[in-house]
């Protein structure tokens, strides 16, 4: 299960450098967009799930009075890493980023949220792995879908969200 | 009250209102997209320790929010029962890999202090593990949030 998260943000890296070196003509100019977004949002936005996540850390158990979990230093620590691979994978595609919402949920699992026109798309991650759901009805049967999120995937995810 | 009198005043029916409190901000029950700036409630907003949602029934409230709101700074969304009925089949599987579906319904459960209460429930009850059953009931919420989200307030949050 080496494909699935979290995954070092070391080896997200090296994946996407494989992946421009390959492409040949694409690589400078996404260099480029990558150097602009490093040097003026991107730690702007890291900055900002650093906050999200620090200010859930700060969570006891039972923080909503309906019994939920605080969320474990382990997932704080995963979370914050898939947070700053969506980014990094989004951003070095060219693509526009959304912020999404983040939370944690009863069982003490992170909760990330986009939801674009009727497109909804939630990440969970918790400390046995990260799931992801996609919504575009109120139809549980088939309206809905839930999968293990695996890093290749998320860029078709949030294609789908987008569409 | 007669049976046939009782029977009808507890059944709730397809077209009526359904009002659910929504706490405020610091409970994460929803949120303003950055983005587009849109209300979008959360599943969370739905969340319940016995995994039947509490509503008011708008009617025995007299189509009156504030009624149904527990305290200012929350707000109150509406959702229909008929909708919440065709949220569709939850499906589970049993011990022995069968497909058991667990139907949505709004059922009266009026209490001393208010006779419109009413519960979201499936039938047959969820049950496997807790994780299972916990798995489950988040797709149930994320159906009734999504329901929510697309009527929008019907009693915003600090407005009386």
């Amino acid at each position: 299960m080496d494909d699935g998260f979290p995954l070092s943000k070391e080896r997200a890296i090296l994946d996407e450098e494989d992946l421009t070196r390959a492409e040949g003509r694409g690589l400078s100019q996404r260099e480029q967009l990558y150097r602009r977004w490093q040097e003026d949002r991107y730690p702007s936005l890291l900055e900002t799930f650093k906050e999200k996540l620090h200010k859930i850390a700060e969570r006891e158990d039972n923080w909503d009075q309906k019994g939920s979990k605080k969320p474990s230093p382990l997932v704080l620590s995963q979370a914050h890493i898939a947070l700053e691979y969506f980014l990094y994978s989004v951003v070095c595609s060219g693509r526009p980023w959304n912020p999404p919402f983040v939370s944690s949920d009863e069982d003490g699992h992170i909760t990330i949220q986009w939801n674009r026109g009727d497109h909804e798309l939630h990440i969970e991650v918790g400390e046995e792995g990260t799931e992801y759901t996609k919504v575009w009805g109120a139809n549980i049967e088939h309206e809905m879908h839930l999968g293990i999120l695996k890093e290749k995937d998320f860029l078709k995810l949030w294609d789908w969200l987008n569409e | 009250m007669g049976l046939v009198e009782r029977v009808t005043r507890d059944y709730v029916s397809d077209e009526e209102q359904l009002y659910r409190n929504v706490r405020s901000e610091g409970a994460d029950e929803f949120y303003y997209d950055e983005t587009t700036g849109k209300l979008v409630i959360e599943s969370k907003a739905f969340l319940d320790p016995q995994k039947e949602p509490s509503v008011d029934r708008a009617k025995l409230r007299n189509f009156d929010p504030e009624q149904s709101r527990m305290s200012e700074e929350n707000g109150i969304v509406t959702l229909i029962t008929a909708e919440v009925r065709q949220i569709g089949d939850v499906k589970t599987n049993d011990i022995n890999g069968r497909t058991v579906n667990h139907a949505v319904d709004v059922k009266a459960n009026p209490i001393r202090d208010n006779k419109a209460h009413a519960l979201i429930v499936v039938e047959p009850d969820f049950f496997g593990t807790e994780s299972k059953k916990n798995r489950v009931f988040k797709l149930l919420r994320k159906a009734l949030a999504r329901l929510a989200t697309q009527r929008g307030w019907t009693l915003e949050p600090g407005n009386s």
